[in-house]
């Protein structure tokens, strides 16, 4: 059964697998660059990742891949509703991880509204937006990595 | 003194030195009291308060800068001794604590200095003297920006860093098209993180004497200036009479538009480019060039991210429709 397969080989070598690896390695680069490391750390002084210190450039790189994981994120939920929904499941890991990115998506959606001019927002409540926002990224990075390690994908057939 | 009807409020067109002395100290301190902070609130859409500096009057006494000095002394840093050792030695530790008299530039103990200079202009000789210090954009990177939150944008448009959250990291100012905020080590929460391995002091900046406005009261430079260069009020007022005065003097305005508009509007007989070339630019010298709206790539860019459901709708959808059919 074709979706038997895809749990026996958790979405590996698809185009959207792909898609979501590119996303995610990018958003976490380019997320860690907006705080000032890459320079102090030589990683802008890596031939070819000298964009990696220039503030501007990854803020706009974050955007792209953002644009790109929204789409995919809006792919899968309507592939599975409309297509899937009756043949797999969401596993536990799945479901943590998609929390996480939906928490991710919210908190990071509303610091693009927070960039926009004329929104302003008290000291506090912009440190916790970001840090919560940073809680997301590091806890999918950690979700991501049990799963990979334990092997544990994302669907189930029912 | 201009005053008209403000959300709710009077409140005048705005604030000098002189009309806070015409109408004598404790009538303006009262009438300051209630319309400074009631403009932090105004309906422009961002309520942001604007300072016009009409920089034809400035003589450079300087007094706006001591003023500064001393108004401002109680937020100077005040760093511990020895600085922690930086790891990687890349990263300097930067101390000014020393050096607290400097004044012909920025510093963490000097927010605020006057750049001189003599500009040629339709064949007549000006001498240009122009108070230097943040802008206050309507839109700041260094508060956008800051991967700590450690800035923020008041509703009266100043923007603010805070000593108790900054890291030092200096992102403020590298985003900072004029390069303002100044670093101190050994002061501030790094301390207490890891000191070696992350961030580097505080950063420091004019902060527009925002408590003594919330308070009602002028900002200090304001306050001190003899020369009347200054003046406080609703940005689009601050906006209509800087063209009105540059109209009258044949002059030039430069804050306006710059990094998609400040609230800092100065006034030249002479063109800006002119003493931007004059000036001596440089670390804590800031330029006058004309800077484009930095957050403007960000913000446009933020349309993808509302089509990028759609589109992702949209292959879902046909996806569907292939196999159904």
């Amino acid at each position: 059964m074709k979706e038997n397969s895809i749990q026996a080989k958790p979405d590996s070598k698809t185009a959207f697998w792909y898609l979501y690896l590119a996303s995610v390695v990018m958003l976490a680069f380019s997320g860690f660059g907006q705080m000032p490391l890459y320079k102090r750390y030589y990683i802008a002084d890596i031939p070819g990742m000298a964009w990696s210190a220039d503030f501007y450039t990854t803020h706009l790189v974050h955007y792209i891949f953002s644009a790109l994981l929204i789409g995919l994120a809006s792919y899968a939920v309507f592939h599975h509703v409309l297509t899937r929904k009756k043949s797999v499941a969401l596993t536990t890991s799945g479901y943590v991880r998609s929390v996480i990115v939906a928490g991710l998506l919210f908190s990071g959606l509303l610091l693009v509204t927070y960039n926009f001019s004329g929104v302003s927002l008290p000291m506090w409540a912009a440190a916790t937006l970001l840090f919560t926002h940073v809680g997301f990224a590091m806890a999918l990075i950690v979700a991501g990595l049990v799963a990979l390690i334990g092997r544990k994908p994302w669907l189930k057939a029912i | 003194m201009p005053i008209y009807e403000y959300k709710g409020e009077t409140m005048p067109h705005q604030i000098s030195r002189r009309s806070f002395l015409k109408g004598g100290l404790a009538a303006a301190g009262a009438l300051a009291a209630s319309s400074v902070p009631a403009a932090a609130v105004s309906a422009d859409g961002h309520g942001h308060l604007a300072t016009l500096l009409d920089i034809s009057k400035c003589i450079a006494c300087g007094a706006c800068v001591e003023a500064c000095r001393e108004t401002n002394q109680h937020k100077h840093p005040e760093p511990q001794k020895p600085f922690p050792k930086m790891i990687p030695a890349r990263a300097k530790n930067v101390d000014w604590s020393d050096k607290r008299d400097v004044d012909d530039r920025l510093t963490p103990y000097n927010w605020l200095y006057v750049q001189s200079t003599y500009v040629e202009h339709e064949g007549e000789e000006h001498e240009v003297n122009i108070p230097r210090r943040c802008m206050h954009c309507t839109n700041p990177p260094c508060v956008k920006l800051c991967p700590f939150g450690a800035a923020e944008q008041l509703n009266n448009g100043i923007a603010r860093i805070s000593d108790s959250l900054c890291m030092g990291g200096a992102k403020c100012k590298t985003v900072c098209p004029w390069k303002i905020p100044e670093r101190q080590s050994g002061v501030g929460l790094y301390l207490d993180l890891l000191p070696t391995l992350a961030g580097n002091g505080v950063m420091y900046k004019c902060d527009r004497c925002y408590d003594r406005l919330a308070q009602g009261e002028l900002p200090a430079c304001i306050e001190a200036c003899p020369e009347d260069v200054q003046s406080i009020g609703p940005r689009e007022d601050i906006i209509r009479e800087a063209h009105e005065l540059a109209e009258e003097m044949g002059g030039y305005v430069y804050g306006e538009k710059e990094n998609g508009g400040t609230n800092t509007i100065y006034v030249s007989p002479v063109p800006f480019e002119k003493i931007n070339q004059a000036i001596e630019k440089g670390k804590g010298k800031p330029h006058l060039k004309p800077v484009k709206d930095h957050m403007a790539d960000g913000n446009n860019l933020a349309a993808a991210l509302a089509i990028a459901p759609i589109a992702g709708i949209a292959a879902a959808v046909g996806k569907f429709y292939k196999m159904t059919t």
